[in-house]
């Protein structure tokens, strides 16, 4: 059985419409990415998807329930620095299992999966303030993943590393991704983080949001950001955009 | 799998770092005991250029102190006695402070509303010493509960404000994290709340430690019972016994000091994941 993601979501902040009918569906593991301009309203739709602000009008679905983070398993990668200071690398992982009453045992195979899938083994008793930034970013990433998540949300979750951890990362996501097979919608802004990381890219145009295009990305992977065929979707990409 | 390089020395740094902070090394010690000792030397040249027998040597305090251990004052209580019910009574003043205070304070910093509504009622009375209550608790209050009530008040207001003015400083981001998993309020105020404002709480422990002995030895010295330091050393003031009030003064200090490496020691094994910053 699918489990879709239906979204159908209007928002306004007093007269300011943020979203306006903003209507899409996610497949089953789907890796989804948002593309639109800074300030066009991704995060406040990615929080909205998230539950972390009530909408003003329509809804989230999953399998044609309300999307709940108390009935489903929801899990978000911020851009910030996201790791409780006070916990270590694997109790910081362990928050959602936690949550989520899973039983000790269950998490401990869970949590120790996870730190070999992001790579933190030797790690796991470190305090945030002892690791990378690219690290803490892989934490909250084993975090999301270590929940057998309905929807996994991104919020350009790579945007505060440099360029050659980003592109480290970008590919560990998919890795883990492929491996965990899990619905993911990642927001950006960035053309070629973008293609090369999704099936499906949903631009959006600027506020109020609506949708201004939806494209397959059918390259073969691993990506090769030289490709001609990359190139092209790029440049179009970039034209239905507008260049910044 | 591929780690950054600068990664592998935090490990290393830190370990050093906890070791170094972990007990006192031999050094640290040693610089302590000769500036104690400094302190000593200095009073006893003091007591050369002075010259009067009110102004005792370290070494008349130091008799002074043993007698009183050994045979008890004036009063028949010995030493320990005083002792003993002077940190009774701070103990227990304390910990009500600290059982009113945190809760309220989270409370209060979480309902904004309850804070807002009742600060005009409420603060007024953070701006009377609690020797300003001496007088009436001498008519309303008697014996134990009376230095309980003064030490409660010395204590709870630097209690209460550093909780208070800690709840706003929880990051919203770790909330949310909790928030997107499905936590119910409960698990975000003992995994979220808690944790952030815990280094504000022990700061203002620290504080309220301090008040709470300035407290305990007025209220004693204002009478009543016939235990405790304070009481002790007005005892032997009104007979111009100079070195037993030292032997108070001296006291008060140590414990005070000895309470207060209890409390850092504590925030060191609580706060190991902080940073420490020094210059």
């Amino acid at each position: 059985m699918s489990r879709t993601v239906e979204v159908d979501v209007s928002q306004r902040f007093g007269d300011l419409v943020v979203l306006d009918r903003l209507a899409f569906s996610i497949a089953e593991n789907e890796f989804l990415c948002l593309l639109g301009r800074s300030g066009c309203g991704k995060t406040t739709l990615a929080n909205l998807m998230a539950g972390l602000i009530p909408c003003s009008e329509g809804s989230v679905t999953i399998d044609g329930v309300p999307a709940d983070p108390r009935r489903h398993e929801l899990a978000f990668v911020f851009q910030e620095p996201s790791l409780w200071p006070w916990r270590t690398v694997r109790n910081n992982i362990k928050i959602g299992l936690e949550i989520k009453r899973v039983a000790p045992d269950e998490i401990d195979r869970r949590v120790q999966e996870m730190i070999e899938l992001v790579g933190l083994e030797g790690f796991e008793d470190y305090y945030p303030y002892q690791i990378s930034g690219g690290m803490k970013q892989r934490v909250a990433i084993a975090r999301a993943f270590a929940v057998d998540a309905d929807l996994i949300l991104m919020d350009e979750p790579f945007a505060a590393l440099d360029a050659q951890t980003r592109t480290t990362m970008q590919a560990e996501v998919l890795r883990i991704w492929e491996k965990r097979k899990t619905t993911v919608v990642f927001v950006t802004h960035n053309l070629e983080e973008a293609v090369y990381l999704a099936e499906r890219i949903i631009v959006l145009t600027e506020k109020p949001t609506r949708i201004k295009a939806s494209l397959d990305v059918d390259l073969p992977r691993p990506r090769d950001f030289g490709h001609p065929r990359f190139i092209a979707l790029r440049k179009r990409l970039g034209e239905l955009i507008g260049t910044w | 799998m591929k780690v950054d390089a600068e990664v592998l020395k935090a490990p290393r740094a830190a370990a050093g770092a906890t070791a170094a902070r972990r007990g006192w090394p031999v050094r640290v010690l040693f610089h302590n005991v000769a500036a104690a000792l400094a302190v000593l030397a200095v009073w006893q040249a003091a007591t050369w250029v002075v010259h009067s027998v009110f102004f005792p040597s370290p070494l008349q305090v130091l008799r002074a102190m043993g007698d009183l251990w050994v045979n008890g004052d004036v009063t028949g209580n010995s030493l320990l006695t005083h002792i003993r019910w002077s940190l009774l009574r701070l103990l227990a003043g304390f910990s009500m402070g600290v059982v009113v205070g945190v809760p309220l304070g989270l409370l209060m910093g979480l309902y904004k509303p309850l804070y807002t509504g009742t600060r005009a009622a409420l603060e007024p009375f953070r701006f009377i010493p609690p020797i300003a209550w001496i007088p009436l608790t001498i008519v309303l209050l008697s014996g134990f509960s009376r230095y309980v009530f003064l030490i409660w008040l010395g204590a709870f207001f630097p209690i209460f404000v550093a909780t208070l003015v800690g709840v706003p400083r929880v990051e919203l981001i770790h909330k949310n994290v909790a928030t997107v998993h499905g936590a119910g309020r409960w698990y975000i105020l003992t995994r979220v709340v808690i944790p952030s404002v815990l280094p504000d709480i022990l700061g203002g422990m620290r504080v309220g430690m301090g008040t709470a002995w300035m407290t305990i030895v007025a209220a004693e010295m204002s009478g009543g019972e016939t235990t405790g330091l304070g009481r002790m050393m007005v005892n032997y003031a009104e007979l111009l016994r100079i070195p037993e009030i030292v032997v108070g003064m001296i006291l008060i200090g140590v414990l005070g000091f000895l309470m207060n490496e209890v409390l850092i020691r504590i925030e060191k094994r609580l706060f190991r994941w902080r940073w420490e910053v020094s210059l």
